[in-house]
């Protein structure tokens, strides 16, 4: 359970993001949707820890621990796994170091844990990447490095995954794996995820909540069934009055 | 024919203390995209130490050597603390020229301060290493050359085997294409850079006291003269490249050795550079031109 | 002037044109730690022309300054592959040879260098020259060619964009500040009457680096504040050699950890150039 309160950050002089407030529980998938540059991305990244001016606001998990000034890594170890924009693959490493690295912050997390048998499970998961494990990474293509980005992520047994544009670049059927395979995620491991989507295909198909974000603040908030009525979906992406209205007073 | 391959063995010699020098900038540079320059003052220093401990303190030469290594990488690692971790912090607006130029300033400070207190001229560094010269045929083997080849090829061999086969080596990796992502799988970046800085140290240092043995010679400013050949080597290999850099070290070794041979003496850095003009001609992104990260000063 | 403050000034002011072509360099993002090399270009060229060819002084000064800027435009086109840090240990290396070269070719003087070269640089000479290169570098940074500079240094991605070709920004800028050098070069020769290879030593590069790197790489008000400042502190201090590199390196560390741009930098001159306009417009009013 992710809880982001009053969350304000920069990378130079101005703010990105202006006093956002959200939440994601266990086993829910929550969208972030919203034009470029509305601060997806930013929001994620200053989550992890890697947005360096956090000008207000904090970020906690269920457990009341804050991720307040926390180095991105310690983050990582706390069980919040992070898959940025473009895959975030290691195109010099093997497929099967790439997954290692999720093995290694398995151990970390819990020392007591079996890699080999982690590995393993996680491999017949993806038997595609199982084929591959020895080729670089760099050589596959988009959809299969998204897969190998999230197998990768799902290793460390994260209780929080957050993903930036994970259908950028893919196919329209790979984003629909990628969607079933969020979904199944958050129900089978009770994984909060949590991400910042452009498409709204892939948000309908498997998120419960979605938040719309314009130019650094919070405009609204929708179920999933308001997901799929388009006159909302199109007021709120492509301005209605009132939307705009409130953006304007903010 | 005989002279040609005695140069041959005195350049391989030489070149392979010349590619420890160069695999030392790379490793700083590959993961902490810093063209660390202070560097090159390790090789320098660890002989520099050792003289002190075995000449003054009286230690005999198994434990100087290895204390000595030990001082040269805590110097190491206060350089990196004061000149080059302050620009490692995400966001800090400093441009590229700036860590570049404050790790030279680190350089000539330790260079000058080493040169008043022991003088600018250079100092005998006599080693006891057998009499006894080893023939093949009719090539001789001097046994400093065998020493030093010996411990270019263990050093070769064990870095080889760090980064390519143990877990740091895989973080090292990860951090030299993409820090943040590492991050996120919990390596700290951090963390990796001041390893890769000690392994770099040691490899210098390394370099620094074969030199300083197989001349017969301490100066305080052969951390430049060698640095600086060091990363035409590194250069020339590639940039980023581990394995370019041993190819290009050897490589400038022969040259050098076959023109001073055939040539003269005075050609020593008219080859390095030389070599260098002809590969940026030739070949600009040097021999092994390589993987990179997004970007690189 | 008398003899004593011309001594000390004339070199200063040389080495402050000299740094001036290194602020030129800089402003294309590029950084030259061998600068001394074509200020030795300079020198060497010119005390030939003046000695074998007994060429009039200043004909002999001009042409050494184009033979230095030449060599540049040929070591900036091939070396530019190179990164920005790679670029600087490339003219390292080339400065390292060239010194090497020269002092072991006997017919360029050996280790004995030129002398007999004649005297003909004073301060008159100087302050000239210093002025014509000032007004040149004045006129570079305002016209377009300094903002095009300046752009390929901020982002040569942003530049290329908009139609500025790197390559030819950092070979003119190149070309342009190692001329500069061969200028004081010509100047320090026909000042001295003699010159050796260590008028292209490392140590040279060095102090012309440090001149502008603490003195203010954004603006030619640094290169000079940088130069006539710490050019003139060992006179004032009369430190050894070693103290006085250690000093400036320990200064380079902690300017660049701390303050990167140098002393003079962009801000500042933002905010003093009104104030020193008003008060010239005040007083010419």
């Amino acid at each position: 359970m992710l809880s982001v309160n009053n969350l304000t950050s920069s990378y130079g002089q101005a703010p990105i993001i202006h006093d956002l407030s959200l939440d994601v529980g266990p086993g829910e998938v929550c969208v972030i949707m919203g034009p470029n540059g509305a601060g997806k991305s930013t929001l994620l990244r200053t989550i992890m820890g890697i947005v360096p001016n956090v000008l207000s606001g904090t970020v906690a998990l269920a457990s009341g621990r804050s991720l307040d000034h926390l180095p991105t890594h310690a983050i990582a170890s706390l069980g919040i796994a992070y898959v940025p924009e473009g895959r975030g693959i290691l195109n010099s490493l093997t497929v099967l170091e790439n997954l290692q690295l999720g093995t290694a912050l398995l151990k970390m997390r819990y020392p007591q844990e079996d890699a080999a048998t982690s590995m393993a499970s996680v491999l017949q998961s993806f038997p595609m990447l199982k084929d591959r494990s020895r080729e670089r990474a760099g050589l596959l293509s988009g959809g299969q490095q998204q897969m190998l980005a999230i197998a990768r992520a799902l290793l460390s047994r994260p209780s929080v995954l957050l993903l930036d544009e994970p259908s950028l670049g893919l196919a329209p059927l790979i984003r629909l794996e990628v969607a079933n395979l969020l979904r199944k995620i958050a129900d089978s491991e009770r994984v909060a995820v949590l991400l910042a989507e452009q498409d709204i295909t892939l948000a309908q198909r498997c998120a419960d909540r979605a938040y719309v974000l314009r130019r650094g603040r919070i405009v609204a908030q929708m179920s999933a069934d308001e997901l799929h009525d388009h006159d909302r979906l199109r007021e709120l992406y492509l301005g209605a009055p009132e939307v705009l209205e409130s953006t304007a007073s903010n | 024919m005989e002279f040609f391959i005695q140069l041959i063995v005195g350049g391989l010699s030489v070149g392979g203390t010349y590619a420890l020098v160069a695999l030392g900038f790379v490793l700083i540079f590959g993961v902490a995209n810093v063209l660390n320059i202070a560097h090159a003052q390790s090789i320098m220093l660890a002989p520099f130490f050792s003289f002190i401990l075995m000449d003054q303190a009286k230690l005999p030469a198994a434990l100087a050597f290895p204390l000595a290594l030990v001082l040269t990488v805590v110097i190491a690692l206060i350089v990196y603390s004061a000149a080059i971790r302050p620009f490692l912090v995400a966001g800090r607006q400093s441009g590229y020229l700036a860590p570049f130029i404050g790790s030279f300033g680190a350089s000539l400070f330790i260079e000058n301060i080493l040169a008043k207190i022991f003088g600018s001229s250079s100092h005998p560094f006599p080693i006891e290493i057998q009499r006894n010269v080893w023939r093949l045929g009719s090539i001789v083997f001097v046994p400093m050359q065998i020493v030093s080849m010996a411990c270019v090829v263990i050093a070769a061999l064990v870095l080889a085997w760090v980064v390519t086969r143990s877990k740091t080596g895989r973080s090292m990796r990860a951090v030299a294409e993409n820090p943040i992502v590492a991050e996120s799988q919990g390596i700290s970046a951090r963390r990796t850079i001041v390893i890769t800085i000690t392994i770099a140290t040691i490899l210098g240092a390394a370099s620094g006291i074969l030199f300083a043995a197989g001349n017969n010679e301490l100066s305080p400013f052969m951390g430049m003269e060698y640095g600086l050949k060091g990363l035409v080597v590194m250069i020339i290999g590639g940039v980023t490249s581990l394995p370019g850099a041993v190819v290009a070290g050897l490589l400038l070794g022969i040259a050098e050795a076959l023109a001073v041979g055939y040539l003269s003496s005075s050609f020593s850095m008219v080859i390095s550079f030389g070599l260098l003009f002809v590969i940026l001609l030739a070949r600009p992104t040097g021999l092994f031109a390589s993987a990179s990260r997004e970007s690189r000063p | 002037m008398s003899g004593f403050y011309s001594s000390i000034a004339i070199p200063v002011l040389i080495d402050a044109i000299a740094v001036l072509g290194l602020y030129v360099i800089a402003s294309s993002g590029r950084l030259s730690i061998g600068h001394a090399a074509f200020f030795g270009i300079g020198c060497y060229v010119s005390a030939i022309l003046s000695t074998q060819l007994t060429l009039p002084f200043w004909a002999s000064i001009v042409l050494g300054a184009v033979a230095a800027g030449v060599f540049g435009l040929v070591f900036a086109v091939v070396a530019e592959r190179l990164g920005h840090w790679f670029f600087a240990i490339a003219t390292l290396a080339f400065s390292v040879m060239l010194s090497g070269i020269v002092s072991s070719v006997e017919s360029l003087g050996g280790a004995t260098g030129i002398y007999g070269i004649p005297i003909a640089v004073g301060v008159p000479a100087v302050l000239v020259s210093l002025a014509a290169v000032l007004v040149l570098v004045y006129w570079i940074d305002r016209a377009s060619l300094g903002r095009s500079l300046r752009a390929v240094r901020d982002s040569e991605i942003a530049a290329e964009a908009v139609g500025i070709n790197p390559a030819y920004a950092h070979a003119g800028a190149f070309a342009i500040g190692t001329a500069i050098a061969g200028l004081a070069g010509g100047l320090w020769a026909h000042y001295l009457g003699v010159i050796k290879p260590v008028d292209m030593s490392l140590d040279r590069s060095l102090f012309f680096l440090i001149y502008l790197a603490v003195g203010g790489i954004e603006h030619w008000a640094g290169a000079l504040l940088g130069t006539v400042t710490l050019g003139m502190l060992p006179e004032v201090l009369r430190f050894s050699r070693e103290y006085r590199l250690a000093f400036f390196g320990l200064l380079l560390t902690g300017f660049m950890v701390l303050r990167p741009s140098g002393f003079v930098s962009r801000q500042l001159i933002n905010r003093i150039a009104p104030r020193v306009g008003k008060i010239w417009g005040e007083r010419h009013a």
